[in-house]
């Protein structure tokens, strides 16, 4: 049997990367018959799918988030993990990015594709760490596809946040952060500095949070904020989704200081935007270093860029000589602009 | 450097004129001197050197980076300094990657060989003496030994266009607030004071005598003035005071110090046009009523 091309095993369709060898999509946006899943974000994981295959993580979230029948069948499967479908063989590996969040390689007849949904390739307490997977074609996300993004070190983020706090004791802190993974890593951070006061949780954070409590990560003493009387919330750090902390919903907390913990924070354009006075750059997706790291890490001649900035990564892996081309897949990451959308703009 | 870039970050976001108050008092406690005197000049508009142009800072990136890479970023950053700061090429961040290990060797920098950031200190009694043809190089080098926000305040800095939305007043008052004194007070002594104002943090942490204005002609903030209305006559004896106009933007101060007329750094000539165009600015307005 001759060589499969890339192609000819992952091809992009408007509901999203397809496999015709193994008959399944990847991340589709659209309810296909079979799906293999990346990591829980809305934007990946959408329900009214036939069969699911993802990690146990990843399908506990969807579960939590579209309740029991999310999906005709599921089937989990852990990190190094390898099933058969059709004539490919498809292997989940950590993708750095959330609980449960995992890199796809699919490999038919002498070629390997890594499909790595989003990743990132810095420390996170409390996912597992993202893995490089040799292979000849790596799919990258380019959400930070630029070089002006380079997110430093978390570390000094969230001591940022702490200073704030002791400077203005008698103000409330609020922390805009995605209910997945962004808003638990947040507040394994903070616990990282020995900051042991309760943490307050805004109602649509509460679910996730306990469900990686349960997982056997520490957040230390979580609280719901609901309830709690105004002026007891002075000098208190409460993690509530990005919508909420420029919402009516603010107004029970004391003169509170609203931060906003994300990638996108560390153009001062996009913080004024949002009307964020203490922006926290802190991004569960790889930055400029850290894509290009990768990539050449994963010694892959060809890149497939995906949902981001493809023109200047596509641009860099040429100058390197790298064979690249975007990936024109729709649905995923929608941009910035859209206030409202719960996960679209994981960052 | 970067103690004072996150002051300049904190403030840049920062709505509320208290808030901003007590970012500046907190500096100015934590920070020691000379630092805290070169901040508050700088804050002031006090700090004079020759500013950097755009065109050096386009080209010290142009070096540095693709040029397809620095038209991308600028288009998504919109601003030139803050594009350079956040793309300016920095070795050791490699080194906060997981797997910077599949690296080349010729891309692992050494660390400990790193100078120290320069203080703000070292920035602003550098560029006094720098020679013009200097700064390229010198700018390079603390661009690579600050962090971003280091980078991003350096080139506000070094370009003169700070605007975070701080007036002089405000950090004067701030500055006051050290020493429980009104600002009021600081700027009465403000004429007779330079940076790195030693003597001024002295005396407002309560180690030193408050400084003395040796000026003889010491500087009067301009008197406000205030409508007079109809109910305030109950309380006034007209032939106590003097009526005069106020011409509203067009008041000024004269001070006489020995044989020299105006302010101190004003030559003569230069104060008499000023004078000329301010009464015919005068007479303009008083004839169109």
């Amino acid at each position: 049997m001759t060589k499969m091309r890339p192609q000819d095993i992952l091809s992009p369709t408007p509901a999203g990367l397809w496999c015709k060898a193994g008959g399944f999509h990847i991340d589709p946006v659209r309810a296909v018959a079979r799906a293999v899943i990346t990591h829980g974000h809305s934007d990946h994981a959408r329900s009214g799918h036939g069969a699911v295959l993802a990690t146990q993580q990843t399908l506990d979230i969807m579960r939590l988030r579209y309740g029991e029948g999310f999906a005709g069948s599921t089937q989990a499967i852990g990190y190094g993990e390898e099933v058969r479908l059709g004539d490919v063989a498809v292997k989940f590996h950590p993708a750095g990015h959330v609980l449960g969040s995992a890199q796809i390689e699919v490999a038919g007849n002498g070629s390997r594709i890594v499909a790595s949904g989003d990743y990132k390739d810095v420390s996170d307490p409390t996912c597992a760490a993202f893995e490089v997977v040799p292979c000849d074609v790596f799919i990258t996300e380019a959400t930070f596809g630029l070089p002006v993004f380079r997110h430093g070190h978390a570390a000094d983020e969230v001591k940022k946040l702490l200073d704030s706090v002791a400077l203005f004791p008698e103000r409330a802190h609020l922390v805009g952060a995605y209910s997945l993974g962004k808003a638990q890593r947040v507040i394994a951070l903070i616990r990282e500095t020995g900051y042991e006061a309760p943490i307050y949780l805004h109602g649509a954070m509460e679910t996730i949070t306990y469900y990686y409590e349960k997982s056997g990560i520490a957040l230390g003493q979580v609280r719901p904020v609901s309830g709690m009387k105004k002026a007891d919330l002075a000098g208190t750090i409460t993690i509530a989704p990005p919508s909420a902390t420029s919402d009516i919903w603010t107004r029970r907390f004391p003169d509170p200081v609203t931060a906003f913990a994300s990638g996108w924070m560390r153009v001062r354009a996009r913080a004024r935007q949002r009307g964020v006075e203490l922006p926290l750059v802190i991004s569960d997706h790889a930055d400029w270093d850290g894509l290009t790291a990768t990539i050449l890490a994963t010694g892959a001649g060809e890149i497939w860029v995906t949902h981001g900035q493809e023109d200047a990564l596509v641009h860099w892996c040429k100058s390197r000589g790298l064979a690249a081309r975007p990936l024109d897949l729709v649905g995923y990451g929608d941009e910035a602009g859209n206030e409202t959308l719960s996960e679209g703009e994981e960052a | 450097m970067n103690r004072f870039a996150r002051l300049l970050d904190r403030l840049a976001y920062e709505p509320g004129r208290n808030n901003k108050l007590r970012l500046i008092q907190a500096y100015f406690r934590e920070v020691g001197d000379p630092d805290r005197g070169y901040a508050l000049a700088a804050l002031t508009g006090a700090l004079s050197f020759k500013h950097a142009k755009a065109g050096l800072i386009r080209d010290l990136i142009a070096e540095r980076t693709d040029p397809v890479l620095f038209e991308l970023s600028y288009d998504y950053v919109g601003d030139l300094s803050e594009t350079v700061a956040l793309m300016w090429p920095k070795a050791s961040s490699a080194l906060s990657h997981a797997h910077s290990g599949m690296t080349s060797e010729a891309e692992q920098p050494s660390r400990h060989n790193n100078p120290p950031p320069p203080t703000l200190t070292d920035v602003v009694t550098t560029l006094r003496t720098l020679g013009k043809s200097e700064l390229p190089a010198q700018l390079a080098r603390w661009l690579d030994e600050l962090d971003e926000t280091g980078r991003w305040a350096l080139l506000k800095l070094v370009t003169g266009a700070m605007r975070i939305g701080i007036s002089a007043r405000l950090a004067k008052t701030a500055a006051a607030a050290l020493g429980h004194k009104e600002a009021h007070e600081v700027e009465l002594l403000w004429p007779g004071l330079s940076p790195p104002y030693l003597a001024l943090f002295a005396w407002l942490d309560g180690v030193g005598e408050k400084p003395v204005n040796l000026d003889p002609a010491p500087f009067r903030p301009v008197m406000l003035a205030h409508a007079i209305e109809d109910a305030d006559f109950t309380d006034l004896d007209p032939v106590q005071y003097m009526a005069e106009w106020k011409w509203d933007g067009m008041r000024g101060a004269i001070r006489w110090r020995g044989s020299i007329r105006g302010p101190a750094k004003t030559s003569p000539a230069a104060f008499r046009t000023c004078c000329r165009r301010c009464t015919l600015r005068a007479r303009s307005m008083a004839s169109s009523w």
